[in-house]
């Protein structure tokens, strides 16, 4: 996906003032929470299993070389081909290889963030392969060309009847009812199933002791893209690799239940290797595209490493009151909400994305239901320190802040000014470069500056004892 | 006991009543009050805007100010979760970073105060009506102050107290995010706005000045006749 | 080039590693695992009460359950599935369970046109399956703590059977019953050490395929299953010799 994280400000501001998309995030964030919450309550230990994926989840990043190894040589031993790439470049390039190499004409793909990150359609597409986008959510902004706004629900900005008409448009079939438009996707990728070349799949985990990859989701077109194409290729982000079954399981227990409140996904699947021989469906060909693309960066990072904890649960966003103001475009990139605004500055170090981890009221929700602890606000806080550091940006007025607030003289001062002369603040808002308390209080009525505490002190004190008198 | 008066910035120059308040509630049960003269900001807005060192500064200004104190209290939870911060400014100066953890062990939000501290949760308060609880971000999430402020409540007379559909979503001021991005707070406002005219109480509430502020500034602006008021005034007794 | 890449990346990654940790941030890298919780609540009973606790959360996915004790009961369950969801041609797993309960006669008893598994590999993959109504398995493992069901791919056991027709059947006995998913590593340990490894495929179905997508409304059967039912052999099936591979 194509950065676009510097239009954070007009792409929020806009988003926040449409109606329908405010309505439509409401519910998501609603229907989710609600859900998480059902699954968090009727789970038995919830702490202790949150605890124990929080652990295999360090476990694998503070032994991340030695398990990719581990996770490469289990792989080649099943017969499946690792490769290893340093960036999106890389990894769109072996894949293209592999699709040239193989003559793959059309390819289907299981929903994967990672190669929205890396911009995989594109290249395949100006190969002249034909890609098809299999989960529903994925595969109606496909044919919509429009980014996904949710890393659970991409379409949930769509109503059935802008679906409809996109079905209509575009695939020469329509339905009326949402059961009616599943089923003319259905019947649709169906068929792109079975004739494609190639299934592209990223990967929820994969385990370094037996060189399985596992994966889920509620649709099936995941097993879809794993068992009807001749070639598998998986697309994973280093640090998703876990050490063992054990740990495996350990995150499998949290993840669907963080995500929306199931005990498991409706298909889990564990692949270990291609087909063997003699059995009749399964990919020939399994290809495991490690990918870094700034993640090695990251693990680098003893105060920011945490945030490669993350399972891509999406329960931070739906509980993030900026994400619902605000929706998944206006992030200008691949990942949204608390998990997006750190991954991507640290990910896209040389685009302008400041605006992501300043737009956050540090209320916490996010860091209250991560199910392996990342404590988002600490880190957006850290990413808040640096760039200050490094912009120099906010230094002065900060400096000038401490001096005044460190001479109670001053201060009282400045607020005698105002209080005499401005108490509504109506002349200050109109003061250029205070356009932002203007644009506050095109909403909000402003507080009134008044007597101060520290002059009412002594008559208050004097009442109270008086009155402690009488007591 | 004696309580030291932590006044925070907002309270000082906007809400002064919110000052009168809390120290009326702590002078009712029966706290002998000191209020330590000079008192200007506990830099929170700094630590939250990337700049520590400004911050520092007036962690240390304030650590001065309150240095004879026992037990300090304030009528905000992100201004207490601010001074509990406090210590690990300062590793390189190991007295200073006592002083601090023993402070931060004695400062308290109000609510916590009085029923922890105090174990009082009859404030001898009459406010009649239907009064709904706002559970600040700062005060909920960040200090685990919950059925508190609650159990203040429900012990003021004719007060019923009624659920937010979202107690605990934020209202939106963020502190410095209200002006960096004032219309997605004005967004993430208008969801707290509707929630709480969904129960229709007549006064909504909450522990945390900032908040307050916000909430009531959203009501005021929609012309709402549901009042706003900070949990010390209901306590107090008193209504402005 | 792929070569280049793993060396410096695996470099990176280690010289990354040689930054000590943000003080109490994470567990100690050297920390021996914790157990995995385990749902005390559940345990395998043996009797009518674990079907009793699957029905339950089969229900609660959206799957059908029927129990039978006698071969009578099973031919009258696959009598009513066959009519509920009008199946008329079904492919089975070639399973000791399911051979020795004789399904392929009941399901040609009932009007089913029943293909051979190895339909699949002839035609070369799942396309052989594309119009078929019901495929049917056996169940490697049932997790009475969710109720979901483990089926391992193998010969004459291709994965599209529980994935490609219409409907899947999984045929389940008292001895697929494990009481959680706690229990998972052990036992694709204990299948890895009996088989040399583990299969290509292993997947927990969790009834049948849905989606929400759009609106956030939920439509049952999307690409996988449009339903998933569940027959389970109660009480003493001694008599279904063979029954595990």
């Amino acid at each position: 996906m194509q950065c676009n994280t510097q239009g954070f400000d007009a792409a929020a501001t806009r988003a926040c003032q449409d109606g329908h998309l405010r309505e439509v995030l409401r519910k998501a964030s609603t229907v989710f929470q609600a859900k998480r919450k059902a699954g968090f309550d009727t789970f038995p230990e919830a702490e202790a299993h949150c605890r124990r994926a929080r652990e295999a989840r360090a476990r694998t990043l503070f032994r991340l070389p030695e398990l990719l190894i581990e996770l490469e040589s289990k792989v080649t031993a099943l017969g499946g081909r690792v490769h290893w790439a340093t960036d999106a470049a890389e990894a769109r390039a072996i894949i293209v290889g592999i699709a040239d190499q193989a003559n793959v004409r059309s390819v289907v793909k299981g929903k994967s963030m990672i190669t929205e990150e890396i911009e995989l359609n594109d290249a395949l597409m100006t190969r002249g392969v034909e890609v098809w986008e299999a989960d529903l959510g994925e595969f109606i902004i496909q044919l919509a060309n429009e980014p996904p706004s949710h890393i659970i629900a991409p379409a949930i900005h769509k109503s059935r009847a802008d679906v409809a008409q996109l079905f209509a448009e575009k695939l020469g079939e329509t339905g009326v009812d949402i059961p009616e438009l599943t089923l003319v996707a259905r019947r649709f990728l169906r068929e792109r199933f079975l004739a494609a070349d190639m299934g592209v799949t990223g990967a929820n985990m994969a385990v370094a002791a037996t060189g399985s990859l596992l994966l889920l989701e509620n649709e099936g077109n995941i097993r879809m893209a794993t068992t009807c194409p001749k070639i598998h290729v998986a697309v994973m982000s280093l640090e998703k690799v876990v050490a063992d079954l054990d740990d495996a399981t350990a995150v499998l227990q949290v993840l669907p239940r963080s995500a929306t409140g199931q005990k498991l996904s409706a298909y889990v699947s564990l692949l270990s290797g291609p087909r063997r021989a003699a059995e009749g469906d399964g990919a020939e060909q399994f290809h495991l595209i490690i990918l870094d693309n700034g993640r090695s960066r990251i693990l680098a990072d003893p105060l920011l490493r945490e945030a490669l904890l993350c399972v891509r649960c999406g329960a931070c966003l739906n509980v993030c009151p900026v994400y619902r103001a605000i929706g998944g475009h206006s992030y200008g990139w691949v990942y949204p909400g608390p998990i997006g605004a750190i991954l991507t500055p640290l990910l896209l170090p040389d685009e302008r994305t400041d605006a992501l981890f300043r737009a956050c009221t540090t209320c916490g929700a996010c860091a209250a239901v991560c199910p392996v602890g990342v404590d988002h606000p600490k880190l957006l806080l850290e990413l808040r320190r640096r760039h200050a550091v490094t912009s120099g940006s906010g230094r002065a007025s900060a400096a000038a802040l401490a001096f005044a607030a460190s001479r109670p003289g001053l201060f009282r001062a400045a607020a005698w000014v105002a209080r005499t002369f401005d108490p509504d603040l109506k002349r200050l808002r109109r003061c250029p470069g205070m356009g932002r308390l203007a644009r506050y209080a095109a909403t909000r009525a402003l507080p009134r500056l008044k007597t101060p505490f520290s002059r009412r002190w002594p008559v208050l004190a004097a009442a109270l004892k008086k009155g402690c008198q009488n007591v | 006991m004696r309580v030291h008066l932590f006044i925070p910035c907002l309270v000082e120059d906007f809400f002064p009543e919110i000052g009168e308040a809390t120290a009326t509630v702590l002078a009712r049960a029966g706290c002998a009050l000191t209020y330590p003269e000079g008192q200007t900001c506990c830099g929170q807005p700094l630590y939250k805007l990337g700049q520590p060192d400004a911050a520092k500064k007036l962690a240390r200004r304030w650590l001065e100010l309150f240095a004879d104190a026992t037990t300090v209290v304030a009528p905000s939870g992100s201004c207490v979760a601010m001074v509990r911060r406090y210590a690990r400014f300062f590793d390189a100066e190991p007295a200073l970073q006592r002083r601090a953890r023993a402070l931060a062990a004695n400062t308290y939000e109000l609510s916590e105060f009085l029923v922890n501290k105090l174990q009082i949760t009859d404030c001898g308060a009459a406010m009649p009506g239907r009064v709904a609880y706002h559970d600040s971000c700062q005060i909920g999430r960040a200090l685990g102050i919950v059925h508190e402020p609650r159990a203040l409540l429900s012990q003021v007379r004719g007060l019923e107290l009624v659920e937010l559909p979202r107690p605990a979503a934020c209202c939106g001021f963020g502190g410095a995010f209200s002006l960096e991005f004032p219309e997605i707070a004005a967004a993430i406002l208008e969801d707290k706005i509707a929630d709480i005219e969904a129960v229709a109480p007549d006064l909504v509430t909450c522990a945390e000045v900032s908040c307050l502020m916000h909430i009531r500034a959203g009501l005021e602006k929609k012309g709402s006749r549901i009042r706003a008021l900070h949990l010390a005034q209901i306590l107090a007794g008193t209504a402005e | 080039m792929s070569d280049d890449s793993r060396t410096n990346i695996l470099q990176r990654l280690e010289a990354g590693l040689g930054t000590l940790p943000y003080p109490g941030c994470l567990p100690a890298p050297d920390s021996i695992p914790s157990p995995l919780p385990d749902a005390a609540s559940v345990a395998v009973q043996h009797g009518p009460a674990d079907w009793r606790l699957l029905r339950t959360e089969l229900t609660n996915l959206r799957a059908e359950l029927d129990v039978a004790t006698t071969r009578a009961e099973l031919a009258e369950a696959l009598k009513r599935l066959v009519r509920a969801y009008g199946i008329e041609t079904a492919v089975c797993w070639e399973h000791g369970r399911l051979a020795s309960i004789g399904i392929d006669v009941l399901l040609a008893a009932a009007g089913v046109k029943v293909l051979a598994a190895t339909c699949v590999e002839e035609s070369g993959g799942c396309r052989a399956l594309r119009d078929v109504d019901l495929g049917v398995t056996a169940a490697d493992a049932v997790f009475l703590d969710c109720g979901a069901i483990a089926v391992r791919s193998g010969i004459g056991r291709p994965r599209s059977i529980s994935l490609v027709p219409r409907v899947h059947l999984a045929v389940v006995a008292e001895e697929d019953l494990q009481p959680g998913l706690h229990v998972l590593p052990e036992l694709l340990r204990a299948w890895g050490e009996e088989e040399g490894g583990l299969p290509s495929a292993i997947h927990l179905i969790s009834g049948p395929s849905g989606t929400a997508d759009i609106e956030l409304v939920y439509v049952q059967g999307v690409h996988g299953p449009l339903a998933l039912h569940v027959l389970a052999l109660s009480g003493d099936w001694a008599g279904a010799e063979g029954h595990k591979r």
